[in-house]
């Protein structure tokens, strides 16, 4: 059977497939390093953005540390003033370190932007002055000069500084606050931002699941229908190869059943043209003998060499018509024609031939098909079997022909059945091309039994008529 | 010396027509009946065609062949035998196998001849029919 060529839907389905892998490959690697890096970035931005906060936050509580700071000054410089008490020097001390510090983490803070360090040089600046006007007072206080510290602080002097040291730190206050909305903007904007990539990942993930699935679907199903087609293409060719064979046979039961015809008008012409013609001249001579009263030594001698040459005649146009169809097989039925052969075989070669043949009436093939495998399974025990001893029966049985040739010769070893070791192939075929069924058991040692069933063919004719015309 | 009245089975017009010259020149025959095949060679037996007039009684000699065209001789002779006619039945074949001139004996053949080697027995068993030293009817020899 032709194997059967790739067909061009599917070289191009593999050629799809060669290129669809690559890029699906790619695309996931690139949805892989998409995931990475926008979840990395927005990470790294949040994380930005947090520290950054928690700066602005240190600089807005330095700042207020500043100012609160001030007012400490301010309200110790006013306790000590009122009552004299060194008690209250001890916050203005601490006060004073503290707002240096204080300064000092402000200065830190904004380093890197001149125009808010500017600021904070204003603050501090303010700030020393409030703190040295402070430091002025209780200088002159703890001189004695009562009149001059109350002349200063009459001045306003102190409510000035502090109120400008409270100018710089709203503005600075403002700017901080302005930014921290800005920092906390940024992270709203790149949680958003993540929160997005994520969506969007994900969604591209489920797409690419969707498509993987799809692809996963169309390629089974082309598996599926590739295989169906294939199925089918095994069927129609084992459909084929039945109808060929069914073909076959009914052309060789067709050339099996021309070639008897055939070999019967031969066997007929013999025997009714020939036969005739070779009888006749027998009479004449018969009665050429009995013309000639007293015919010469000379003449009689080629009479009877005539006569010798006319019975060869004979007797070879005998034998030409048995070979070519039995004449009892034709003339006198199956029946006849097995015990003439059974006797044959005896003759020959001493086997007893067991007979048990029932008269049956039977169209032409099915006659010349039975008849064929008893020659064939004779002539197997006469060459094969070594037999004694042979049983040929013929029997008709509810409308079904059974013929069956069994000896107890050496036998052979069955081979699944196979009769081509016998040269029984043919007969087979002959037999079941008419329907029939054809068995042969045999073990090496236990003889042959071959045996041959038909469906009914009985007809209902004289038992040894002759057919008609001669089979075409 | 009365003709031997003939009754002659044989479907081959050559050999027929060679037979009966022959058998009138060398046997003093006289030919009363033919058939080609099986039935109309019962009809004339029996009278079965319709003449209702029996032939089967007015021959001294039946020839059959086995081999007809349709039927076979063995079936004109069963019908003989089965009524019990008084003429001599023989069997002139070119099929004289042992087994045919058995059956031929069991259905009343007086005698059986091969068509190639044993015409001269033939005639002149026709011969001794009419001077009478033939056996009698019915016994082999």
């Amino acid at each position: 059977m032709p194997t059967p060529r790739p067909r061009p839907w599917r070289r191009a389905h593999w050629r799809a497939a060669r290129w669809h892998m690559p890029l699906s490959v790619a695309l996931a690697v690139l949805l892989a390093v998409g995931v990475f890096a926008g979840a990395e970035w927005t990470y790294q931005r949040a994380l930005d953005s947090l520290v950054n906060l928690g700066g602005r936050d240190t600089a807005r509580n330095a700042l207020q540390t500043v100012m609160r700071r001030l007012l400490d000054i301010e309200s110790a410089q006013r306790g000590y003033l009122l009552t004299g008490r060194a008690a209250y020097l001890q916050p203005y001390q601490a006060a004073r370190a503290d707002l240096g510090n204080a300064i000092g983490r402000l200065h830190e803070h904004y380093r890197t932007d001149p125009e808010l360090a500017r600021l904070v040089d204003t603050l501090e600046e303010k700030s020393l002055q409030k703190v040295s006007e402070a430091a002025e007072t209780i200088a002159l206080y703890d001189a004695g000069s009562h009149a001059a510290w109350q002349g200063l602080v009459l001045t306003d002097i102190g409510r000035e500084k502090m109120e400008a040291v409270r100018r710089v730190a709203d503005v600075l206050l403002a700017t901080e606050e302005r930014r921290i909305a800005g920092e906390r903007a940024a992270i709203y904007r790149t949680l958003e931002v993540g929160r997005l990539s994520v969506h969007g990942l994900a969604l591209l993930s489920l797409l690419a699941y969707i498509f993987f699935l799809r692809n996963n679907a169309a390629l089974q199903a082309s598996q599926v229908t590739h295989a169906a087609q294939l199925r089918a293409e095994r069927d129609a060719f084992e459909q084929q190869v039945r109808q060929r064979t069914e073909e076959l046979a009914l052309l060789n039961l067709g050339l099996q059943e021309l070639r008897e015809g055939e070999r019967g008008g031969l066997a007929r012409a013999l025997h009714d043209d020939l036969g005739a013609l070779l009888t006749t001249a027998k009479l004449d001579l018969t009665r050429l003998r009995h013309a000639l009263s007293a015919p010469s030594a000379d003449v009689s001698a080629r009479l009877q060499h005539l006569s010798a040459t006319l019975d060869q005649g004979i007797e070879t146009k005998r034998r030409l018509m048995e070979g070519l169809m039995p004449s009892a097989l034709q003339n006198l039925g199956l029946q006849a024609a097995l015990e003439q052969r059974a006797d044959e075989l005896h003759q020959r070669t001493g086997v007893a031939v067991e007979r048990d043949l029932q008269p049956l009436e039977l169209d032409a093939s099915t006659r010349q098909a039975l008849f064929a495998v008893a020659q064939g399974a004779l002539s197997n025990v006469e060459r094969h079997a070594g037999a004694s001893r042979v049983v040929l029966r013929l029997s008709g049985e509810d409308g079904a022909i059974a013929l069956s040739v069994a000896d107890n010769g050496r036998g052979f070893a069955e081979r699944g059945g196979s009769t081509s070791a016998l040269g029984l192939r043919n007969l087979r075929h002959r037999i079941e091309s008419l329907g029939g069924t054809f068995t042969v058991r045999s073990a090496p040692g236990d003889g042959t039994h071959v045996e041959v069933r038909l469906p009914g063919r009985e007809r209902p004719t004289e038992p040894t008529a002759l057919p008609e015309d001669p089979p075409a | 010396m009365s003709p031997l009245r003939t009754f002659i089975v044989e479907d081959n017009k050559v050999i027929y027509d060679n037979l009966v010259s022959t058998l009138q020149e060398l046997a003093n025959v006289e030919v009363v009946g033919h058939a080609r095949n099986e039935t109309e060679a019962v009809n004339w037996l029996t009278g079965a065609g319709g003449t209702g007039e029996t032939e089967g009684d007015r021959f001294d000699l039946m020839i059959v062949d086995i081999f007809l065209l349709t039927g076979s001789g063995l079936g004109v002779l069963k019908a003989a035998q089965d009524a019990g006619l008084p003429g001599r039945r023989v069997v002139l074949t070119n099929y004289a196998t042992p087994d045919i001139r058995k059956r031929c004996a069991q259905l009343g053949a007086d005698r059986v001849f091969d068509k190639s080697c044993e015409l001269e027995d033939l005639i002149s068993y026709c011969e001794r029919i009419s001077d009478g030293t033939a056996t009698a009817p019915g016994d082999l020899h």
